[in-house]
Order: structure tokens, then C-alpha cells, then sequence
């Protein structure tokens, strides 16, 4: 016969740390864990994941499969459920539930483009409360169960996330969906000379690299966004895919005209630390939204305008259109965030704080080597040219800095005098 | 020949574009007003075009078409007239004809608008906005110096 292993007494450490009262509990619910055949491993990392004593004892409550009979998977109530439906007895408590806004016509206001988030809105259920009562995932405006479990969710006033165009952003982003693989001209591409296809694949291997911390990002804290605000959740969402498929596009053009993927910076991986390891949602999103991805979009643009031919013109385009929305999201939401908040004074302070931080990292971005110079190289056609793609550089750098001050002012967050970006490129 | 810029000019490009439904749905929805600012020398010529889901709604000419558009496209007939000409010759434009190209440094055309988030219009919706001054290549196009005001 086996012996049951011992119970390691950093488990029971673990989960006194996490909040179990009693050593004893702790070893009596590991061995019945044991028994049941789930290993210490998994017992350590469902501790991790937040299990309590009465979750715990609420699950080992029940029987195990293995020592019922051969169908006898349900629970009492199923069983009773199941006589019923034997006899032909339903329970129709469905349709006998209280429906306070019943009958119900979501309008569409354009056939042709379809039922929209902001029709249905209009209709039923529509802007969020600012705090509301339950952290469920039950969708906003049905009829919950008085005793649904708390979801645990951290993100529940609506200035934590909100933005009033979110909803109109996520239609448009559905809307704009595209194919790195079916929409890109990729035989349009040409060969091009060894400096210039090093610009375009430094640049594209920079941008592979970069652009995914915009999915990283929202998945990490779309999660403890309470589900009453699922539009921000389901732009988020669409966010996401957007960035993935920039990482593809990107690699693929590194990949596909005789170049190769390039060099990655230390600085820049560290620029994406923070954003990543930021510690709330409000400085990652002012941090990726408004400061990152507005630099991005105008190197898309730039990219635009500079490509050699129809693959990186549609690539850079289409890139463009979608980094725009995230910025719009974000410069809306920074908005938002401080027109509500409840001390707004010192939620302008601390987003001044972080902003002095962040903008360094506009001359950062502005004067590394692996950014700048593939930009002027093919500006310039050429390393020959590279002095005067530089003259490009310095009008990207002062359309750079003015539309970063015009969002943040539109904000109401005006950094315009305080600022310490130089107006000018110091080069 | 339909004389650039015009009412009518607008008007027959948005049927032409209108006339590739798949390719307009597939591009995604507009919701904008934009401005088209055409200078020749002292005089300008303002159109104020408001597109509304996979179509133009209207388009109508006014004085001030940057002060009433979300964001207008502005710059001289001459610019205009190449890039429309461009469109015609290729069927499309060639890479130093798209609208981003010729707006991005701010010359030989500018995006004009004091409000950021409408200027990023521009970049949200720019593919369906390039593929509407696409479909001009359907069109003959005429452009006769700008009337004075």
C-alpha cells in the first residue's frame, strides 16, 4: 500500500500567509485533496489562485465521482430535476421571472451598417452607473441571482475605465478588422537595396517588438474589470487582436524580402517594463494609449509615408488605423478619469507626476540610433540621403511632441508650459 | 468632364465609389465631416463632405469648411489637380499620391483642425477615405482656375 506523502510545511506555511486560521485545517483538507488524488503541486497552486477553507470544504463536500455508480453524475437537485422531466414535469420558473423592461425593440439607425452597440444602448441597459452593486459577469440590465458569487473583480467605479466613445470605438474596430495574410499586397513587394531593406526590417523588427504590449497590456487588467462595463472590456478585446496582428505583419515583413529580423534595445524593453508592471490601469493606459502608441502612430504614418511600395503602403496604412483608435481610446479615457474622479485635484497631480516621468521618453525615443536613423535612411533613400531624411526627422519630432500636448490638453490635463520635451529636435 | 472642385465632382465620386459595395463595407463605416479646402492663388473654394456609415450623405459648398468639418484636407488647386490626375492615370495613386503622403509634413497639403481627436479621424478612417478619392479615377476631370470670391 502507498503511503500518503507528508504535507510540505511550506504548503501549510502558504496558506496561513493566504488566511487559513488553523494548521490543523490546513493538513486535514491537503490529505482529503490527497486522498481525492490531486497532487500537492495542484493543491499549492489552487491556494495560489485564492482557495479558502470554505471553498475548499465546500468542493471535498461532495462526493467523489470515482465512488458512485456508473451514471450517477448528478447532483440531488439534477436528480429531482431529471424525475421531473421523466414525468414530463418542466420547471418554466424562466418564464414566469420578473421582466421589468420587457418587449423591447432595438432600433437600428443605419440598416445598412447593422444593429450597434450604441443602438441597443439607446434602447435598453444603455451608459453603465458608476459603481455598480454586484461583480458578476451577469449582463447589464438582466435579473441576477440574489446569491451569485462575487467575481472579485478591482476595477468597479466606471472613472477607472470609461471613456465615452468606447462604445463607438469597438463597433469601428469590428468594422476594421483586416488580414495580415489575405489583405497585404505581398507581391507587390520588390527588392530593395542592402541599406534600405536594413531600414525597413530594423524598423519592422522594432515594431514587432513594441507593438504586443498593447495586447499583454489590456489582458492583464481586463479581467478585474467588472463586467458592467463590458464595452471597455470588449474594445480591450479588439485591442488585443489589433496588436497581435501588427506583431504578425511586422515579422512577416521583416521576414519576407531577403532582410531579417534586427536589433532590440535594452531601452526599449525597459520602456515596456513599465508599462507592463505599471501599477494601476490609469498610468499604464496614459503611459501605452497616449504616450507609446501616439509616438507609434506617427511612426506609422511616417512609415506610410515612406514606403518603397504597395505592400508597406497598405501594411503602414492599415496600422495606422487601427493605433489610431487605441489613442483616441486612451486620450478619452484619461479624460474621463479625471473629470470624475472623485479628488480630482490629486488625480491631476499624480497623472503630472507620472507625465514628467513618461515624457523622457519622448526624446529617448527621438534620439536612439535604431529608430531614428532608419527613418532618415529611407527618407533619404539612401545612407547617401541620410542628412537630409534627418530635416524629416526634426519635423516628426515637433509633430510628435504637439500632438501629445494636443491630446493631453484635450484631456484637460494640459502639460503644454510645463512640459521639458524641447519644441525643437536639438539636432 | 466634371470640373474639380464641385459639388457635382464630390457627387459622381461617391457613386462611383458607392458602386463597389463589397469593397466599401469591407473597408468599414465612416462617421465624419470632412472639409476640402481648395486655394488657387487669393481665392479658396470650401466643400464640406459628411459621410455617414458606407456612404457620402452630403456633401454641399460652404466658406468655411474648416471651421465646420471635423478636420479638413486643404492645399492648392495645383496639388489637388495633380493627385486627382495621378488617381486617373494609374487607376490609383502611385506611393507619392495618398492623401497621408501629401498631408503628412504639412505641405504640399495640410490636415487643419484645432481639435486632435477629430484630426485622428483622419488616421481612423483613412483607407475608406483614400479608396473615395480612388474611385475619381472613373472620372474625367476638368479644373478650371477658382472663380474669385
Amino acid at each position: 500500500m502507498t503511503q500518503a506523502p507528508a504535507i510540505p510545511r511550506e504548503l501549510v506555511q502558504k496558506a496561513l500567509e493566504k488566511g487559513w486560521t488553523s494548521e490543523a485545517a490546513v493538513l486535514d483538507t491537503a490529505q482529503q485533496a490527497l486522498a481525492r488524488g490531486f497532487s500537492i503541486q495542484q493543491f499549492g497552486t489552487t491556494l495560489d489562485m485564492g482557495l479558502t477553507p470554505d471553498r475548499a470544504a465546500m468542493f471535498l463536500k461532495m462526493e467523489p465521482l470515482a465512488a458512485r455508480a456508473p451514471g450517477q453524475v448528478f447532483t440531488e437537485e439534477q436528480q429531482t430535476y431529471v424525475d421531473n422531466l421523466k414525468k414530463g414535469r418542466y420547471d418554466l420558473q424562466w418564464l414566469n421571472d420578473p421582466r421589468p423592461n420587457w418587449g423591447l425593440k432595438a432600433k437600428m439607425r443605419d440598416a445598412e451598417r447593422g444593429l450597434t452597440l450604441q443602438d441597443i444602448n439607446k434602447t435598453y441597459a444603455g451608459e453603465p452607473e458608476d459603481a455598480p452593486a454586484l461583480r458578476t459577469m451577469a449582463p447589464r440590465g438582466a435579473v441576477i441571482d440574489p446569491d451569485v458569487p462575487d467575481m472579485g473583480y478591482v476595477y468597479n467605479d466606471k472613472y477607472l475605465v470609461w471613456s465615452d466613445n468606447v462604445s463607438a470605438l469597438y463597433e469601428e474596430a469590428c468594422g476594421r478588422q483586416w488580414s495580415a495574410t489575405r489583405d497585404i499586397p505581398w507581391d507587390e513587394l520588390k527588392p530593395l537595396p542592402d541599406d534600405m531593406e536594413r531600414a525597413q526590417c530594423q524598423i519592422a523588427t522594432f515594431l514587432s517588438e513594441v507593438e504586443m504590449i498593447a495586447s499583454d497590456f489590456p489582458a492583464k487588467w481586463l479581467w478585474q474589470m467588472n463586467q458592467h462595463f463590458h464595452e471597455v472590456k470588449m474594445f480591450l478585446c479588439t485591442q488585443a487582436m489589433d496588436e497581435a496582428r501588427h506583431l504578425e505583419v511586422f515579422r512577416k515583413r521583416a521576414l519576407a524580402n531577403g532582410g531579417g529580423l534586427m536589433r532590440c534595445l535594452r531601452g526599449t524593453e525597459m520602456g515596456l517594463w513599465g508599462i507592463l508592471h505599471a501599477p494601476t490601469y490609469i498610468q499604464g493606459s496614459f503611459l501605452m494609449h497616449v504616450v507609446g502608441e501616439g509616438l507609434v502612430l506617427d511612426i506609422f504614418r511616417s512609415g506610410e509615408f515612406l514606403a518603397k511600395n504597395k505592400t508597406e503602403k497598405e501594411i503602414y496604412r492599415l496600422c495606422m488605423q487601427d493605433e489610431a483608435r487605441h489613442v483616441s481610446y486612451g486620450t478619452m479615457h484619461l479624460k474621463y478619469f479625471l473629470e470624475h474622479h472623485p479628488e480630482r485635484e490629486r488625480a491631476i497631480a499624480e497623472m503630472h507626476a507620472l507625465a514628467e516621468g513618461a515624457e523622457m521618453g519622448i526624446p529617448g525615443f527621438l534620439t536612439n540610433p535604431f529608430i531614428i536613423e532608419p527613418l532618415a535612411v529611407l527618407m533619404g533613400d539612401g545612407v547617401k540621403g541620410i542628412d537630409k531624411g534627418m530635416e524629416a526627422i526634426r519635423m516628426v519630432w515637433v509633430r510628435m511632441r504637439e500632438e501629445y500636448l494636443n491630446r493631453c490638453a484635450l484631456a484637460g490635463f494640459d502639460r503644454r508650459d510645463i512640459t521639458k520635451v524641447p519644441a525643437q529636435a536639438p539636432f | 468632364m466634371v470640373r474639380f472642385p464641385s459639388v457635382q465632382w464630390f457627387e459622381e465620386v461617391a457613386r462611383l465609389h458607392s458602386a463597389d459595395r463589397e469593397r466599401v463595407k469591407r473597408l468599414g463605416y465612416v462617421e465624419a465631416n470632412v472639409g476640402i479646402a481648395v486655394e488657387d492663388g487669393g481665392r479658396a473654394q470650401g466643400f464640406l463632405l459628411e459621410f455617414a456609415g458606407y456612404k457620402l450623405g452630403s456633401n454641399r459648398e460652404v466658406t468655411d469648411a474648416a471651421s465646420r468639418a471635423d478636420f479638413a484636407i486643404a492645399g492648392p488647386l495645383s496639388v489637388w489637380r495633380e493627385m486627382i490626375e495621378n488617381i486617373a492615370k494609374n487607376g490609383a495613386p502611385d506611393l507619392d499620391h495618398t492623401l497621408n503622403r501629401l498631408t503628412m509634413a504639412g505641405t504640399p497639403l495640410r490636415l487643419v483642425s484645432d481639435d486632435q481627436l477629430k484630426v485622428d479621424l483622419f488616421f481612423r478612417f483613412n483607407q475608406s477615405f483614400q479608396a473615395f478619392f480612388d474611385a475619381s479615377a472613373g472620372l474625367t476631370t476638368e479644373f478650371p482656375a477658382l472663380a474669385p470670391a
